[in-house]
């Protein structure tokens, strides 16, 4: 299967979500096809939610169907994903919707990409680049504030 | 060896835009900023159509932003040597620039750092990503998505978008 198919079909489920909210269970085709030894990185600030790489397909499963919801929610894809591929990585364009959990605010049109690495048809490699702007602001001056007190 | 008559639509793109984005493979320190961007400039077509994803803020000069046409581009870039200094890779030999492409499109995906003249702040982008449509041999269209959070915290402040 070449990579671009394996990329659609582990986006298949978030896909399928488009129109309704995204839940845990949408990400099960990209939970399949992740590989035991797996990385996934963020490309956001060290010092914010999401700042540390996950190793390890336990990790990327809990922080996907557990962690995730409780920073994101009513998440929405914007518009239809597309795919840039060659023979070893795929990458993931799309733009996403939500709610900040921590402080409520609702963001729309999150610009986000997935850089997708695969070996023997499973995702070795995940990196991410989010345009989270305001997620990474609300949540260090939610830190601030506490360090404040 | 390859004969070059035989490259694929996807080997020709992945050349140029190594080519557009050869400057930073010479450091920011020895890098002439009135020329460096020239094999980028001469890259795009008239009508290139460059945007920069992120939050909007009128309390925020161009970045985010669309900007329309070679010209506006270049100033756009010499504007942005006002504003950023330090822009370098964070490593050109552990970490050149990647590029993917299929098709018509190329993607560069480029880890740097630079610092915020106005702040002195050192940002490190571990991934930029550089979306080029190729069309005749020239970008017709450029997207960048990558982290602005810091940039956009130089101007507002920790807060700006609790407060907004």
């Amino acid at each position: 299967m070449t990579c671009k198919l394996l990329a659609q079909k582990a986006f298949s489920g978030i896909e399928s979500a488009a129109g309704r909210p995204r839940a845990p269970e949408d990400f099960r085709p990209y939970t399949d096809l992740i590989a035991t030894d797996c990385m996934l990185t963020f490309g956001v600030p060290a010092d914010t939610p999401l700042g540390t790489a996950l190793h390890g397909r336990a990790a990327i499963i809990d922080f996907w169907t557990r962690l995730a919801p409780g920073l994101f929610g009513d998440v929405h894809l914007d518009e239809p994903l597309s795919f840039v591929c060659d023979t070893q990585r795929a990458v993931v364009l799309g733009r996403e919707s939500y709610d900040i959990v921590l402080t409520g605010q609702r963001v729309e049109g999150k610009a986000f990409t997935a850089v997708l690495e695969f070996r023997d048809g499973l995702i070795v490699r995940d990196r991410r680049v989010y345009e989270m702007a305001e997620f990474i602001d609300a949540h260090r001056h939610h830190r601030s504030s506490e360090a404040a007190r | 060896m390859t004969d070059p008559a035989q490259w694929s639509q996807e080997q020709i793109n992945t050349g140029l835009a190594l080519r557009a984005w050869s400057y930073y493979y010479i450091h920011s320190s020895i890098r002439d900023t009135t020329t460096c961007y020239q094999p980028l400039i001469d890259l795009c077509a008239e009508d290139i159509i460059w945007s920069h994803d992120g939050p909007r803020d009128e309390r925020v000069p161009t970045y985010p932003g669309v900007i329309h046409g070679k010209q506006a581009l270049a100033d756009m870039l010499s504007w942005e040597d006002d504003i950023v200094g330090e822009l370098d890779l964070l490593d050109p030999i552990e970490r050149p620039i990647e590029f993917i492409a299929e098709g018509n499109q190329v993607v560069a995906l480029i880890a740097e750092n630079y610092r915020i003249k106005r702040t002195g702040a050192v940002v490190r982008n571990d991934l930029a990503v550089v979306v080029m449509d190729f069309e005749d041999h020239l970008i017709t269209r450029m997207r960048i998505i990558a982290n602005l959070a810091d940039y956009i915290e130089t101007h507002l402040g920790v807060g700006w978008s609790v407060r907004a």
